[in-house]
């Protein structure tokens, strides 16, 4: 199936790499056009490399999602580079691990919801007028099952993704009546740079897919085709959801 | 010094801290209060070998990457 985003304009934020890479990819391919941002200039380039291979309609802009002026400026130069803005991911986020609550640094708080969670809302702020200029359009936002389920390597993480969910929420009920669906993707482990390096061993990751019921754990281009669903028309009845994308690990009953 | 140390270890067991320290470093700047020179030696050497590590560093090499990148630092400012 091809063309499931022609002529629709889409940004996704940490588009650099993995879940965000597979979606650029992903809507290169659906007759998106595309806009990567991320502070990573080196993996942009990368993915802006790769995804040129599928479709010549993309490009990238530098953005650290927890400053207001660059977000805007991401969004003004996607406008200005595409005419129009029809859909949002925001997937730039990041795991910082953490100990118990009581000796959680200050500073590490502050980073990680810096980047999870204001990020997103930024980027939720300066995109919406320009959707509605377009007439319309959908955001998705993505979380982690880490803010369904409590996270015991992050409290941060595990609150900020949690906050995300709300946030998709809340945003829903007050933008769905414009024209907007904002949803959200709760996806489980997913092999991506920032999975493997949270896990630090090697041996980690390979457990928990050993663990897995499906014997695996997530690729990155699972949740891009989640993410392409809800970006699509094809989920036009669907506003202020959160889709559980886990490959059935949540089913696994409890060791007791 | 301490404090500089004290983060490129970090950023070479949690992967999450280390994309802070490569790609937002003034973050860290002004929430750790590095001085100017330290500011320096984060954003150029230090994200230079940082951008060169694995993904993740294995327990095993932790000992020796931090050892390497504090030699750079005491180096640096020295």
């Amino acid at each position: 199936m091809a063309d499931r985003l022609k002529d629709k304009v889409a940004l996704v934020t940490g588009g650099a790499s993995g879940i965000g890479r597979a979606t650029v990819l992903r809507f290169a391919g659906e007759g998106a056009k595309v806009m990567v941002a991320d502070r990573n200039r080196l993996a942009s380039d990368e993915t802006l490399s790769m995804a040129r291979g599928i479709s010549p309609d993309v490009e990238a802009v530098p953005v650290d999602v927890s400053k207001w002026d660059q977000v805007q400026e991401m969004v003004d130069a996607t406008v200005r580079r595409f005419g129009r803005l029809d859909v949002l991911v925001n997937a730039a986020g990041v795991l910082v691990l953490s100990p118990p609550l009581a000796e959680v640094d200050e500073r590490d708080w502050d980073l990680v919801m810096t980047t999870n969670l204001k990020g997103l809302f930024l980027c939720c702020k300066a995109a919406i007028p320009a959707m509605i200029k377009s007439g319309g359009g959908s955001i998705v936002n993505i979380s982690s099952m880490a803010g369904v389920q409590a996270y015991t390597r992050s409290l941060p993480y595990s609150v900020s993704k949690a906050g995300v969910i709300h946030l998709t929420l809340a945003a829903a009920s007050q933008y769905t009546s414009k024209g907007i669906r904002i949803n959200c993707i709760a996806p489980g482990t997913v092999d991506t740079p920032q999975a493997r390096g949270s896990s630090q061993s090697s041996q980690a990751l390979q457990d928990i897919a050993a663990n897995h019921p499906m014997g695996r754990i997530g690729r990155p281009e699972d949740i891009a085709d989640t993410i392409l669903y809800l970006a699509s028309d094809e989920s036009s009845y669907i506003s202020g959801s959160t889709i559980i994308a886990d490959g059935g690990s949540r089913t696994v009953p409890p060791r007791i | 010094m301490d404090k500089l140390i004290e983060i490129t270890k970090r950023a070479v067991e949690d992967y999450g801290f280390r994309q802070i320290a490569q790609w937002s470093p003034e973050d860290l700047v002004v929430q750790w209060q590095l001085s100017s020179r330290e500011a320096e030696v984060l954003k150029g050497p230090i994200k230079d070998e940082l951008g060169q590590l694995p993904v993740p560093v294995e327990p095993r090499d932790y000992s020796a990457v931090e050892g390497r990148l504090a030699d750079i630092i005491k180096k640096a400012l020295s």
